[in-house]
């Protein structure tokens, strides 16, 4: 069969489909490799070139070679990894080629249902309001310009389009709320690949001096924490990450313990019923990575995060989402203990380098009677000492620590952890750098606690025989605000906190309007994020055990099953009461509709369903002595019906009494006919 | 497809345990049950006139001539009308409009043509749900007979004729008449007495083989030939004289048309050869 080929009005739709695939593209930008991006928006600006002209395409020749070059391309880029990220490239290249074809219908829906899709997927990417709204729109405009591009003859369409699939959308919305709310949140059926090995900002897995620097210079969230109950103060807050324990004179590294990440499932997030005292709620911001971040002496809350096996926060894979995990804080842990090999391995050094620190550890080792008073010892000496906390240090030459403790005496949380640790291994005490986060700001209400890369911190743990790993930070020797009050004190003097981030709300804390702002915005995301992003299969029970009898998926499932029989069944009652009502406004079909169920009554079955003429032949047939009237009553409807250029307002009182006379006679008639053979 | 779609969505969200994948799903869920509503929503409360059956040539098409017009005002786009066997018309009706259509109905044979049930389909807004009834107009239409050229004996008879188509007129009113000297056993009401009066010749006007007369199709024309192919001869005249411009007369056994040039009679001539003999079918 031949299909004809598109309207060219049906192209003003795909316009609207062009501007969503723009906001698409938008959300997409900053993850698509740069030669993915320019050539999604070149395709998507000749498309438009080409329906400028009114043209359906170009040649299929020419589309084969560029889908052929991007397939080319797109397959060295990727080099078939399989990801949800490689597939939503893909989807973004198919659409890109697909402006260049739109030749038929099927072609409006392939692309239709490409466009939908590729925006719900945007939704892996970005949870936050803005996007969600700016792709909610970006749904709304494929589903107006669907309805221009079909119905493309009828003139000032789009008007029409924009308000019916608005009408739809709002009068969908509390159908969307209750499914949203019912539907059963199951676990994930199977394993998934990754969203993608996204180069987020956020704490390395190594720390060279100068690394942390620049992750202050950035006021993106790294988390957010409620706590139930007072949360710890602000100088017990170490929010641990990593464990860095190799270092090779320069850097420390996190020795590789061998847990590789395979395929797995999602996980499901924690419930979202009320903190006890004592626990506390992350909602951790994606950063591609597997760690999680808990003070010390916690334990996991919730089934989706973990301890390995030196009690850090281990994720089942790389957090590519917004997730939500709990811990319980638990002060009771036995010290832990350290195997002679464990010793030697956390006192490991380079054989050579920063001698002059040897020799001086060794000195100051002589002097102390044990390792505590050798510890304070050290820890005084960065306290007494000039030290300066800086983010600006003068850079370290190949004996850092040296350098920085007898010569540049300047340096960032870092570059002292570095150099604590090496003492206290040089020393023979077991030593590690511990990286995290250091403190956090409250947020609206003091509800949670907001905690910033710009809060990233580097500190020493170091290991004693009756006491275990013992936190010793030497920047609370230094720059004893920092711990206190936070970076933006320790660096008011300085005035370099987030000097590189001249737009950042966070730089004008100090200004009311702004901090109160940006205050309400981040609670407002806090929430959206909580309830909405976060709505989950543990979330939502949780939230239904308060209804009682117990209520599990299967319940839900049912529940959702009913509710959307019900609305279904209201919609259907709605739009037929709505119908009737409608129909019966006009007074013409008001009378024409009292007129069938008189024939009807009178044993003239299916009258309805034959024209008028009909009608009036059969009910002559039956009463001919109201021959007249009835004619005439026909008359009248068949002007009425078929000729509605003519204007009958007055008639219409005068059918009615023809109506009114034809029926109380054949009343009178019937009885007198009834009455007859008796009488 | 969209289903598809819904599926693949929702276990985007499953599998992620995506909550705003959920939210979008739900999204296009609902629309689509929306869908249905407006789709039917296109068609309700659409009224249909016909204004007429218009004729046809038999196994063609006979054109059905609707008028439509949205009562509530709003528009109607893309209704598809289409009737069995037949391709479809694509119709919109515009805000506050009404439109005109001619949908084609298929006629198998000469004769009264009850129309078919005539669909009228529409998937609009979104193309997802199509929505769809049939009228059933109680009207009928007329096939008139395929026309077919008549043999050439006849037609070159007729050619000739046209050819020289002053025929000597004579008197009044008897213009279409032979005239030949009279022979012993003519009859003698044949005899033009007029004629023998003015001139003294008996003439007597000849019925006995009448040429086939330019201006008066005739049913008798054809002797011998099969009823259908006779009456497609004629319709073949038919056509032939009103392209033609030339004004034309029909006979049929029971029905004479006189002569007349104008599109009623022409019309009146196709419906007669196109009942002829057919008189069940009207109600």
């Amino acid at each position: 069969m031949k299909v004809p080929p598109l309207h060219s009005l049906s192209l003003r739709g795909v316009d609207f489909w062009f501007v969503a695939y723009v906001l698409i593209l938008l959300a997409q930008v900053g993850r698509l490799p740069l030669w993915l991006s320019g050539f999604a928006a070149v395709l998507g600006v000749l498309g438009w070139i080409i329906r400028r002209q009114d043209r359906r395409g170009i040649r299929g020749r020419w589309l084969a070679v560029l889908a052929l070059g991007a397939a080319a391309l797109f397959w060295v880029f990727y080099r078939g990894q399989f990801t949800v990220d490689t597939a939503a490239s893909f989807l973004v290249l198919t659409v890109a080629l697909k402006w260049l074809e739109l030749r038929r219908r099927r072609d409006l829906f392939i692309l239709f249902f490409i466009l939908c899709y590729l925006t719900v997927v945007t939704l892996l990417f970005h949870q936050s309001i803005l996007w969600a709204v700016v792709l909610l729109a970006s749904l709304f405009l494929l589903f107006t310009g669907l309805q221009v591009a079909l119905g493309a003859r009828v003139s000032g369409l789009s008007g029409q389009a924009l308000r019916r699939s608005g009408w739809l959308f709002l009068k969908m919305l509390p159908v969307v709320a209750v499914l949203f709310l019912l539907f059963p949140r199951v676990g994930p059926l199977w394993s998934v690949p990754l969203v993608s090995d996204q180069a987020t900002t956020g704490l390395s897995d190594e720390m060279t001096p100068g690394g942390i620097t620049s992750l202050v210079q950035n006021d993106e969230r790294a988390f957010r924490v409620t706590f139930g109950g007072e949360p710890p103060a602000r100088p017990q807050r170490y929010w641990r990450a990593l464990i860095l324990d190799r270092f090779d004179g320069r850097t420390w590294r996190r020795h590789d313990f061998g847990n590789r990440e395979g395929l797995t499932r999602v996980s499901e997030s924690a419930p979202s019923d009320s903190l006890e005292p004592g626990e506390y709620e992350v909602l951790l911001e994606p950063h591609g990575r597997r760690w999680g971040f808990g003070l010390k002496g916690s334990v996991p809350a919730s089934s989706n995060v973990g301890l390995d096996s030196r009690g850090l926060l281990r994720f089942e894979r790389s957090v590519d989402t917004q997730t939500r995990y709990r811990m319980k804080r638990d002060s009771e842990t036995e010290p832990e203990q350290l195997s002679r090999s464990g010793r030697r391995f956390y006192t490991q050094l380079p054989e050579e380098g920063n001698e002059r620190t040897r020799e001086w550890v060794a000195r100051e080792r002589r002097q102390a009677q044990n390792q505590e008073v050798l510890v304070r010892r050290f820890m005084n000496h960065f306290r007494q000492e000039p030290f300066y906390y800086s983010l600006q240090p003068p850079g370290l030459g190949d004996n850092p620590v040296d350098e920085l403790l007898f010569e540049t005496r300047s340096g960032f949380c870092e570059h002292y952890a570095s150099a604590l640790a090496f003492m206290l291994r040089s020393a023979g005490i077991p030593a590690r750098i511990m990286t995290g986060y250091l403190g956090g700001e409250s947020g609206l209400n003091n509800d949670y606690l907001i905690v910033r890369q710009y809060d990233a911190h580097a500190w020493v743990e170091g290991w004693f025989p009756d006491r275990g790993w013992v936190r010793l930070d030497p920047t609370a020797m230094i720059a004893p605000e920092r711990i206190e009050s936070g970076l933006e004190a320790a660096m008011a003097d300085e005035g370099t906190f987030l000097q590189d981030n001249l737009f950042s709300p966070q730089r004008y804390g100090d200004i009311r309007w702004v901090n109160w702002v940006s205050l309400r915005l981040d609670a407002v995301n806090y929430y959206w994020q909580r309830w909405v992003v976060g709505y989950e299969g543990q979330t939502q029970l949780s939230l239904f055990e308060k209804i009682p009898g117990r209520v599990g998926f299967r319940e839900l499932g049912l529940i959702t099953a009913g509710a959307v029989a019900f609305i279904i069944g209201v919609a259907v009652l709605l739009s037929v009461v709505q119908q009737h009502r409608r129909r019966f406004r006009n007074p013409w079909y008001r009378l024409y509709d009292r007129w069938c169920r008189w024939l009807e009554k009178r044993g003239i079955p299916g009258a309805r369903h034959t024209p008028v003429s009909a009608q009036v032949e059969a009910a002559v047939a039956a009463f001919p002595e109201q021959a007249e009237r009835i004619q005439a009553f026909g008359r009248v409807m068949n002007r009425v019906f078929y000729q509605p250029d003519t204007d009958p307002g007055l008639e219409l009182k005068q059918a009615r009494q023809l109506l009114a006379r034809i029926r109380r006679q054949t009343i009178h008639g019937r009885s007198r006919t009834a009455a007859t053979p008796g009488g | 497809m969209f289903a598809g779609l819904l599926i693949l969505c929702l276990l985007t969200g499953i599998n992620y345990q995506n909550s705003l994948i959920y939210l979008f799903t739900f999204f296009l869920g609902t629309a689509f049950y929306g869908t249905i509503f407006q789709t039917y929503r296109n068609l309700d409360d659409l009224h249909i006139a016909v204004i007429s059956v218009g004729q046809g040539v038999a196994g063609e098409v006979i054109p059905l001539h609707l008028r439509l017009s949205a009562a509530d005002g709003v528009a109607r786009p893309s209704l598809v009308f289409s009737a069995p066997d037949q391709s479809e018309i694509r119709v919109s009706v515009d805000e506050g409009g009404s439109e005109h259509v001619t949908a084609p109905v298929l006629s198998m044979r000469r004769g009264y043509v009850t129309v078919p049930p005539v669909r009228i389909e529409t998937d609009f807004p979104f193309g997802l749900i199509r929505a769809w009834t049939w009228i059933r107009p109680e009207r009928q239409g007329v096939a008139t007979p395929r026309p077919i050229m008549p043999p050439s004996g006849a037609q070159a008879e007729d050619e000739n004729i046209t050819e020289s188509p002053n025929v000597p007129v004579h008197d009044g009113g008897q213009a279409d008449l032979r005239l030949r000297p009279y022979r012993v056993g003519d009859p003698l009401r044949r005899v033009s007495w007029k004629r023998y009066a003015r001139t003294g010749h008996m003439t007597v006007a000849d019925w006995d083989s009448p040429p086939a007369d330019p201006s008066w199709i005739d049913w008798e024309q054809y002797p011998g030939v099969d009823r259908e192919l006779r009456l497609s001869y004629l319709a073949w005249q038919v056509e032939d004289a009103y392209s033609n411009d030339r004004p034309f007369g029909m006979k049929l056994p029971g029905h004479v048309f006189p002569p007349e040039l104008t599109e009623s009679h022409y019309r009146n001539c196709l419906e007669a050869l196109g009942t002829f003999g057919d008189d069940g079918g009207r109600l």
